[in-house]
């Protein structure tokens, strides 16, 4: 390791200041932090599939069986051990995403997100008419034990805001692993030109297939998050307007960084809560108005925003030639 | 069959059609070319010259005909196993990735096909990349560009990018298709010297399409020439330019009369 | 034999509401190359205006017909000018976008549309039977069938005979196939192509708004019915192919039959009908029936 790369740094930092400042933060800053925290999971996943240029809008379905891992794991193996459900809900989606690949990862553009949301759609359809899913109700999730030790009451809070930012940091680094690797350059590589691609000695569609499972896995750790914080897991979590939330964050956050989503999804979710005080009936509304006028006036997101200013602070790069500001 | 002979050419079409929704775009192509040669492939706009280069290096399938390398079936087979196989192709419109710098193109290009699969996962903002890849794009004479956009390069610059990039993992067999075109006058007999002194020190087998005559003369070993997607002349330049319908319909100078 | 004639009848009735659902989001493909989200909207918005319309004029003694002519012409109406709206303020803006960027900008139009339709009208479900039941059933060999449903069939194959004549029958209508054939040299040739696109698009969602209107007599109106229809519209046209109207129709045909087929032999996988069937098509030709993708030259 020559220097240590300053998004893995950010990361491990910010998960262990956030773990100590737990106790001093309010309750609701615990929950949106943690719900925040679930829902950037999928979104990343968006966001690496929107690397070569492919828009999910069928997330939703990993976030449902990551949540339903840890709720069908208690309700019928009595295992309440999170890392199992983390790990049963992954284990599930790099199944369906496997088989879903082989269909999805030759279509593009509109083909590719309509296509995704007709399958999560479907698995919602399927999972309000079935016990094994608590049909619309949901099934309840129950206080997680890590690894044989279960917190007490008092400290169940602590734990599993703990459990969730280390949780993310572990994805998040790797995920930032995977962005820097020559495979991550790959997937950039597909949007731009898939015939040198495949010239270059590379199946395109197997990469979009690898992609499709990452993307799952990163969503279902998500959506186990999201159950262990709500303590119910719902088909609504398949339904399509979940996954555009997910879009919605990579869209507002830009794509720049594994962390833009988190800021995102932050950024979501403190919306979420001011909505539902001020326009309690409005949130669709509101999040639409927010969407169009980013679309319209910051296309390339909030986050954006950051790399225009830290082009603006960092000197010039004294090349040859010089780099154009804009890349579009 | 993947026994191969001692003697099989390198490549080797036989029959070789493909028609486009009752388009014939390539007639019975027979062609086979042997280790080492420089071919050149001469033909009025529309003969099927990109059209034959797309089928040997896999992006199109044949509809009817066979396609050898190294006397192995490969009809049909992806450019991507073809790439992995030992053939190398360049195009008419330079296949980039243009939202990259010249220079990410090149490692892009070093770490997909001319790395082992395995090294897909290690890093790609490495060091040792960087300069294999600057190494390889001084070698056509544009490491001046590296850090540059690709969508901001120069006609000229991207098609050596191109054919650098087609040709990082020493190809057994490149197909270039009009190398030339897009590159300015004076830098054409540069740009092909280099390809071609690159390619003769390797004993690199070489298939190019080029509809500059004076270029075709000077490098080909081999000339095979095409009309509406049959091959109506192919062997020694002399010979092939001697041609009444080549001088004519491709060259666009009628041999004087009785000349043939 | 019963049977059959039972999944024929509700097949094809199921088929014209999805021809009339899916050929608003077609066309606008067609000339937009914009798969529109917000068609939903439309619909429900449509729907609405329609229930609502009844309900006025039900309340001033008209009789059915007038009824569901002043619910249609509402419907169309409404849904043409919040189309025009939409296409002027927004998406015009967008065409040199992303098309993802496109899509989600629908997307949230959407969202928005449909919480809108909620302030106006509220939470609560309305209901318009009235002149479904007025008109009674016919008898279609041993079945008594609903008169306003075989109505819907032949307003579909209308709106499909409307359509195809415009198209190719009135100069209007070749612009329109010049810009969806190719929109540069359109532009070229002297077509006024925005206009055209505004066009397109206003005439899109009033035929969203008319689906709406006609199948606000036979379900509960209420929040969320836009969902279920884009995802179904989106279905049957990208079955036939994206953009193309002839695909519209035998999309809606073969999702139709296949719709009424299980649901009449194995119910329980009715849902799975649609998205069966669009999966087996696109398995066999990755654009739909009636469309061949572009091959890009290199
Ligand atoms: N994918 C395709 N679909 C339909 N027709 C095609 C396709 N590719 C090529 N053609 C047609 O086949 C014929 C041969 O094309 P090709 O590109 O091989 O010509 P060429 O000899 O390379 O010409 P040029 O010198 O202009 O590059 C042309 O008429 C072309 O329009
Ligand atoms: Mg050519």
């Amino acid at each position: 390791m020559r220097h240590l790369d300053p998004t893995i740094l950010v990361v491990v930092l910010g998960a262990a200041a956030l773990s100590f400042a737990q106790p001093h933060m309010p309750g609701w800053v615990v929950y949106l932090l943690q719900i925040a925290i679930a829902a950037s999971l999928p979104a990343l996943g968006c966001m690496i599939l929107l690397r070569s240029g492919l828009l999910s809008f069928g997330q939703g379905l990993y976030y449902f069986i990551g949540a339903y891992g840890v709720a069908l794991v208690h309700a019928h193996l009595g295992i309440s051990d999170a890392f199992l459900g983390i790990l049963a809900g992954a284990a599930a989606s790099i199944l369906v995403a496997g088989l879903v690949g082989f269909f999805i990862a030759r279509y593009r553009g509109i083909f590719f997100a309509m296509l995704t949301l007709a399958i999560s759609m479907v698995v919602y359809g399927m999972a309000v008419k079935m016990d094994l899913f608590g049909r619309s109700d949901g099934l309840n999730v129950p206080r997680l034990s890590y690894l044989g030790f279960t917190p007490s009451r008092a400290w169940a809070q602590t734990s599993l805001f703990v459990f969730c930012v280390w949780v993310w940091a572990v994805f998040g680094i790797a995920t930032h692993l995977y962005l820097r690797s020559r495979f991550g350059k790959l997937l950039t590589a597909i949007e731009d030109n898939e015939t040198r691609v495949e010239y270059l000695g590379w199946s395109v569609r197997h990469a979009v297939h690898i992609n499709t499972i990452v993307a799952a896995v990163l969503g279902s750790a998500g959506g186990a998050l999201a159950a262990a914080s709500a303590r119910y897991a719902d088909p609504s979590l398949a339904y399509w307007t979940t996954s555009g939330e997910f879009v919605f964050i990579v869209l507002i956050a830009g794509q720049a960084n594994v962390l833009a989503p988190l800021f995102g999804s932050v950024f979501l979710e403190t919306l979420r809560t001011y909505a539902a005080a001020f326009f309690p009936d409005e949130w669709q509304l509101v999040l639409g108005a927010v969407m169009l006028a980013i679309i319209l006036f910051l296309p390339k997101g909030l986050g954006h925003l950051f790399a225009l200013a830290g082009r603006a602070l960092r000197p010039r790069r004294a090349t040859a030639a010089p780099i154009e500001e804009d890349r579009t | 069959m993947t026994r191969s002979r001692p003697a099989a050419p390198v490549l080797e079409c036989r029959g070789v059609a493909k028609s486009f929704g009752g388009f014939a775009a390539a007639n019975a192509i027979d062609l086979a070319v042997s280790e080492g040669e420089v071919v050149g492939v001469i033909g009025s706009n529309g003969a099927g010259k990109t059209t034959l280069l797309n089928i040997v290096s896999g992006h199109l399938k044949p509809t009817k005909g066979k396609v050898f390398f190294r006397g192995e079936d490969v009809t049909g087979v992806p450019s991507r196993t073809l790439a992995r196989k030992g053939i190398a192709r360049s195009f008419q419109v330079p296949q980039l990735f243009p939202t990259l710098s010249a220079l990410e193109n090149m490692m892009l290009a070093l770490s997909l096909v001319a790395a082992p699969r395995k090294s897909i996962l290690s890093r790609f903002d490495d060091a040792d990349l960087a300069t294999a890849a600057r190494d390889a794009l001084d070698h056509y004479g544009i490491a001046d560009c590296a850090d540059s956009l690709v969508s901001e390069l120069p006609q000229g610059v991207r098609k050596l990018l191109d054919i650098a990039m087609a040709t990082s993992a020493e190809p057994d067999l490149v197909l270039l298709d009009e190398p030339t075109s897009g590159v300015s006058s004076e830098e054409k007999s540069d740009v092909m010297q280099r390809l071609a002194d690159r390619f003769a020190a390797t004993g690199t087998t070489v298939v190019f399409i080029e509809h500059d005559m004076d270029i075709v003369r000077r490098y080909a070993s081999r000339v095979v020439a095409l009309t509406d997607g049959s091959v109506i002349a192919d062997g020694p330049p002399e010979e092939v330019f001697a041609h009444a319908t080549v001088a004519d319909v491709i060259v666009g100078e009628p041999l004087p009369e009785g000349d043939a | 034999m019963n049977l059959a004639l039972i999944i024929l009848v509700d097949g094809i009735s199921y088929a014209g509401w999805l021809f009339l659902v899916g050929i608003g989001l077609t066309l606008v493909f067609g000339v937009l190359r914009l798969v529109n989200i917000a068609h939903g909207g439309f619909y429900a918005i449509g729907a609405y205006v329609a229930a609502y319309a009844i309900g006025a004029a039900a309340s001033y003694g008209l009789g059915a017909g007038p009824q569901l002519l002043l619910a249609f012409a509402g419907a169309v109406v409404v849904g043409g000018l919040i189309g025009f709206l939409v296409e002027r303020t927004v998406l015009v803006r967008l065409y040199d976008h992303p098309e993802v960027l496109v899509l989600f900008a629908t997307y949230a139009l959407f969202l928005i549309l449909e919480d809108v339709t909620k302030l106006v009208w509220g939470g609560a479900s309305l209901y318009a039977f009235q002149p479904r039941n007025a008109f009674g059933t016919v008898a279609i060999g041993s079945l008594s069938y609903p008169v306003y449903d075989v109505a819907t069939v032949v307003i579909a194959v209308l709106v499909a005979l409307g359509t195809w004549f415009v198209l190719n029958r009135t100069r209007t209508g070749r612009c329109v196939t010049a810009v969806v054939h190719d929109r540069e040299m359109s532009a070229a040739m002297g077509v006024n192509v925005s206009a055209i696109m505004t066009g397109t698009f206003v005439v899109g969602s009033m035929l969203g708004a008319l689906a709406g209107a006609v199948t606000a007599p036979k379900i509960a109106v209420s929040p969320g019915i836009g969902v279920e229809v884009i995802v179904l519209a989106f279905a049957v046209v990208v079955i036939g192919g994206l953009g193309s109207i002839g695909g519209a129709v035998v999309g809606a045909l073969v999702v139709g039959l296949a719709r009424a087929f299980a649901t009449h032999l194995f119910p329980d996988l009715a849902v799975f009908a649609v998205y069966a069937v669009m999966a087996v098509v696109l398995a066999i030709r990755p654009y739909g029936l009636f469309a061949r993708p572009v091959a890009r030259k290199i």
